[in-house]
């Protein structure tokens, strides 16, 4: 029988330098494939908010569009109803009256007036006319105007970046009249502020800052719960890609400044 | 001479490497890389004993019997807090009973002027089998990171390579020390992925930092 002349010192170096390239492929091959499942999850993540984000806005566009048709029809057939029973009733004014009979027509009157003016209000909260006509600006002026009116609070509007508002697209302009729109109502309702500002500022050549103030009471930030309004704020400004940060501290009022991209 | 400079100096310096990004990282250490560090720390410190006592022309082999007891103990204590609690009981009955092993080994079997090639190579086996375990867990865990962002997988990879390469190496120690000549030349290869190991240590240490 020969005798086994194998060198263990080759043998030992063979197993040492095959064990570290089997380890090291292990190890490699492991890794691929925990990377590829962990991409191929953030795929998924990533579509499924795409998803989402297409399905809010298929919602707050089927919202707008009904809101717009419930004030047409409200300010076209309501409010040209109303006003045609406003002049029936004065072309039926009997010649000669009585004391009593002018009083019942004026105060006919007085209520079609009055249901006319809700009418068109209420139309004009739905779908303001000016948003589509005139921008967002003009739109928001509009809507300041009647609040300064009732004089609960003074709202101060200053723009600078007229030429980026305007080529701005409509949903963009609508997300973004409903968050004012949405803040202006949490000042009147929560902060007992006396006075707002809304400023509108061109930061670069696309991009816009939006930034609402008062000087209410302010809240604390850890207290911010992220009620109806601020949700309706957040989504309105993840569908069209806005960003916004909240400043604000107990008896230092409130701040939003929202930033949004153009041609994103 | 030059094997001396590089097994001796420059493989027990590279421990620093680990250390320093490890004490720099040390508030963001969590307990298994605090263990990893200790393991360190003493390994350094043992290392440091058997160059002197080598200087001094002492046996430093029932270093190795003493030392493979409590780097066993080290390495189950990380991989027992990584683990489910189901295997915590089965983890320390080990560290008790490969210990005993150890102190039998060292008394009766090979004794202080031999490698414990038995314990040593059982070590490697049963570390090998931790590391794989913890691949086997990571697998199935949901993970929101990337592989290369968990320092814990730095730490295993270090470990599973040094002591799945040198498995070979420990069970023919013994065959070396009777061929000095040319233990010269396999030896600086341990020393290698030992050097893999330390800069894998210290990637996982840094990693914890972010």
């Amino acid at each position: 029988m020969q005798a086994v002349t194998d060198n263990v010192f080759v043998l030992v170096i063979l197993g040492m330098a095959g064990t570290f390239l089997l380890i090291v492929s292990f190890i490699l091959i492991h890794i691929r494939n925990q990377n590829k499942i962990l991409t191929q999850r953030q795929q998924f993540q990533r579509a499924e908010i795409a998803h989402q984000k297409d399905l809010l806005q298929a919602i707050i566009e089927s919202q707008e569009a009904e809101r717009k048709r419930i004030g047409q029809d409200l300010h076209d057939d309501v409010g040209t109803a109303l006003s045609s029973l406003r002049l029936t009733i004065e072309m039926l004014k009997p010649q000669h009256i009585q004391e009593n009979n002018d009083k019942h027509v004026k105060l006919s009157k007085d209520i079609i007036d009055k249901v006319i003016k809700d009418v068109r209000n209420i139309s004009h909260n739905l779908s303001p006319p000016a948003l589509s006509y005139y921008g967002l600006v003009a739109a928001i002026e509009e809507h300041c105007l009647v609040i300064n009116q009732t004089g609960s609070l003074e709202i101060r509007l200053y723009n600078e970046a007229q030429s980026l508002l305007q080529s701005m697209a409509l949903p963009v302009s609508v997300a973004l009249y409903r968050v004012l729109e949405e803040l202006i109502n949490n000042t009147i309702k929560h902060a007992y502020a006396t006075r707002s500002t809304i400023k509108f500022t061109a930061i670069s050549n696309d991009a816009i800052e939006i930034e609402y103030t008062d000087n209410g009471k302010g809240v604390s930030s850890s207290v911010i719960s992220k009620g109806m309004g601020l949700q309706n704020i957040e989504s309105r400004l993840t569908v069209i890609n806005g960003i916004y940060k909240i400043d604000t501290a107990e008896g230092r009022g409130f701040k939003m400044t929202i930033t949004y991209t153009l041609n994103q | 001479m030059s094997y001396r400079l590089y097994a001796e100096y420059i493989i027990t310096a590279t421990v620093f490497l680990p250390l320093i990004t490890a004490f720099l990282n040390y508030k963001r250490l969590t307990w298994p890389l605090k263990i990893i560090l200790y393991f360190l720390l003493f390994s350094g410190i043992l290392n440091l004993i058997a160059i002197i006592l080598a200087h001094h022309h002492r046996h430093t082999l029932s270093l190795l019997h003493i030392f493979t007891i409590f780097e066993f103990a080290f390495i189950s204590l990380f991989y027992l807090n990584l683990f489910k609690k189901s295997w915590r009981k089965p983890i320390l009955i080990l560290i008790g009973a490969f210990s005993l092993l150890c102190i039998v080994n060292l008394i009766f079997i090979q004794t202080g002027l031999q490698f414990n090639t038995y314990t040593l190579s059982l070590e490697a086996v049963i570390i090998i089998g931790y590391c794989v375990q913890f691949l086997n867990q990571q697998s199935s865990i949901d993970t929101e990171h990337s592989w290369g962002s968990n320092s814990l997988n730095w730490i295993n990879a270090g470990i599973l390579i040094y002591y799945a390469s040198g498995l070979f190496m420990f069970i023919a120690s013994n065959y070396f020390l009777q061929h000095k000549e040319l233990a010269v030349f396999i030896y600086p290869i341990l020393d290698t992925f030992l050097l893999f190991e330390y800069i894998l240590f210290a990637i996982g240490f840094y990693k914890c930092k972010q």
